[in-house]
């Protein structure tokens, strides 16, 4: 056999420049002034171990005395997250349709609408509800307003880009029949986008439900103020109540939204 | 342009089909042109003529322009310069309602028949009367799908679909029909329409060879029974001589031939390709 000449193994890990290193080093550095200011230990952790074994023996067994009106809050808690929800997706429909780039009327509208939306999911859904309570009062009713904010920021990206992702076939078959603008997006954009938006819809239907439970704690209604008081009050048992109901009602809601998937995609 | 004396050489095969009696011009294209980019041109001083009834076929290798030609006839993509009439009226530089009234009258058949694939043939059907709704009186949302119809058109998207011989899957969602059956909505759609001109880029292409021969008789029985101009793209030579009274062959963006399809042969088409 003729004798080759192997050429040197490649190095393992590739001598990183000068500028991959200073940025290795600057998140490093980013990373421990975060450990510090969150004031991140671990002894304090294991210290409070104690506590939390403790608070969850106090949680059992669950108390059954506020069942009613745990019950009732719940209803509301659920209420407020469909009813934001239903809004918020018939809202973000046509805000998706003016920032979906080959859809909208006009650059100005297009750009206008990505804002908007921009606002609306980035903002969280906490903040939102605190400037509800400050313009409708205290009650569910900020809270419904404060989900459909949040919902009309996730739909509207998410729609439009469903709506961007659909075929441009049948687009151009009916745009080429002379249909106008509108039935072309009726007729052609919204059947091949329906599977996304009803995913995204039962996705932000789960989504509210979790949210409208926090929402309580900054008294726009459902269930969370229930918590908040039981928590304050040192009533465990009450609370752990609750958090039982929480845990039921999001878990039937993703069941129902998985069921309602398999059905309809 | 194929040269007389070519032409007169060229052995003509016996007439598969009686030469239509042409009356006024349905298409007029003159001087069209169309370039992607600078240096990308596509096709330059492109002029023909499609008088009512006439089956053209529309030949050319890959990149030839057919396709961007015939798109360019309804403005699906906007010529760069030239002059399209559609039955005696500019469509260059006209604006969208004219522009819609006019596409209103042609059909459009495309290679991948464009169907709405969630949306059952008869929706996809009457779809095709989204274009004349304005001039019909028609609510266009009526005409979004078929749960929304009114009695009269769903009737006459059923009997669309019955001349294709497809009514009996008039409720089968158009994702779940063959290339052939999808090809053949896609024609009903046009018939729905009342298209008076119909454009079809490579109908056949992506089906098999029976189920393209069958689109194309559908096409040729429409265009002699019912005087349907029809002007058709495609790479398939038996198609062009056998569904044609005249074909018009593009190469190197200008056309190369514009002759009676009962004066040419196989041979005088195949050096397009060479």
């Amino acid at each position: 056999m003729a004798d080759r000449s192997v050429p040197a193994l490649p190095p393992r890990f590739e001598r990183p420049g000068l500028l991959a290193f200073v940025l290795w080093v600057a998140a490093g550095a980013l990373f421990v002034s975060a450990l510090r200011g969150t004031g991140f230990s671990a002894t304090e952790f294991f210290h409070g171990i104690p506590n939390i074994v403790r608070i969850v023996g106090e949680m059992f067994p669950p108390s059954p005395d506020r069942l009613a009106k745990v019950g009732w809050a719940l209803l509301e808690t659920f209420q407020m997250a469909l009813v934001g929800t239903a809004a918020g997706v018939a809202l973000s429909l046509p805000l998706a349709i003016l920032a979906t780039r080959h859809l909208t009327p006009h650059p100005v509208f297009y750009h206008a609408a990505r804002a908007l939306i921009a606002l609306f999911r980035t903002v969280p859904d906490l903040v939102w509800a605190l400037i509800f309570v400050v313009a409708v009062g205290l009650g569910p009713f900020a809270g419904t307003l404060a989900i459909m904010i949040d919902k009309i920021g996730f739909c509207g990206r998410f729609f439009a880009e469903a709506m961007e992702e659909a075929d441009r076939n049948p687009q151009e078959a009916l745009r080429a029949i002379g249909a106008g603008r509108v039935s072309v997006i009726a007729a052609a954009v919204l059947p091949a986008a329906l599977p996304s938006m009803v995913n995204t819809s039962l996705f932000s239907l789960e989504k509210a439900t979790r949210s409208s439970v926090v929402l309580g704690l900054v008294g726009a209604g459902g269930i969370g103020i229930e918590l908040q008081v039981s928590m304050e009050l040192f009533r465990y048992a009450e609370a752990s109540t609750i958090i039982i109901a929480i845990f039921a009602l999001v878990i039937a809601v993703e069941r129902f939204s998985a069921w309602l998937r398999r059905r309809m995609i | 342009m194929l040269l007389d004396a070519e032409r007169d050489a060229a052995t003509p095969h016996a007439p598969a089909r009686p030469a239509p009696a042409l009356s006024s011009g349905v298409l007029e294209v003159a001087g069209l042109a169309k370039r992607f980019g600078a240096d990308k041109p596509v096709f330059s001083d492109v002029s023909f003529a499609v008088g009512k009834g006439e089956a053209v076929a529309l030949l050319g290798a890959n990149g030839a322009g057919k396709s961007t030609l015939l798109r360019c006839c309804l403005r699906l993509i906007e010529p760069d310069a030239g002059s399209i009439k559609l039955f005696g009226r500019e469509l260059v530089g006209a604006s969208a309602a004219p522009l819609r009234e006019l596409r209103a009258r042609v059909g459009f058949v495309f290679q991948r028949h464009n169907l709405v694939p969630r949306l059952s043939a008869l929706s996809n059907t009457i779809h095709g009367a989204l274009g004349r709704s304005a001039s019909a009186g028609l609510w266009s949302p009526r005409l979004w799908s078929q749960a929304l119809a009114p009695d009269g058109l769903r009737a006459e998207a059923l009997a669309c679909l019955a001349r294709v011989g497809l009514a009996d899957i008039a409720a089968r969602r158009a994702d779940r029909l063959s290339g052939g059956q999808s090809q053949r909505v896609a024609v009903a759609r046009a018939l729905m329409q009342q298209a008076e001109i119909v454009f079809a880029d490579e109908p056949a292409a992506s089906l098999d060879p029976a189920a393209g021969a069958e689109v194309m008789a559908l096409f040729a029985d429409l265009n002699r029974r019912e005087k349907l101009t029809f002007v058709y793209t495609t790479h398939n030579l038996a198609h062009a001589l056998e569904f044609s009274d005249r074909v018009i062959a593009l190469r190197a963006g200008r056309i190369e031939i514009d002759a009676p399809t009962q004066s040419l042969r196989a041979d005088d088409l195949r050096g397009l390709y060479g």
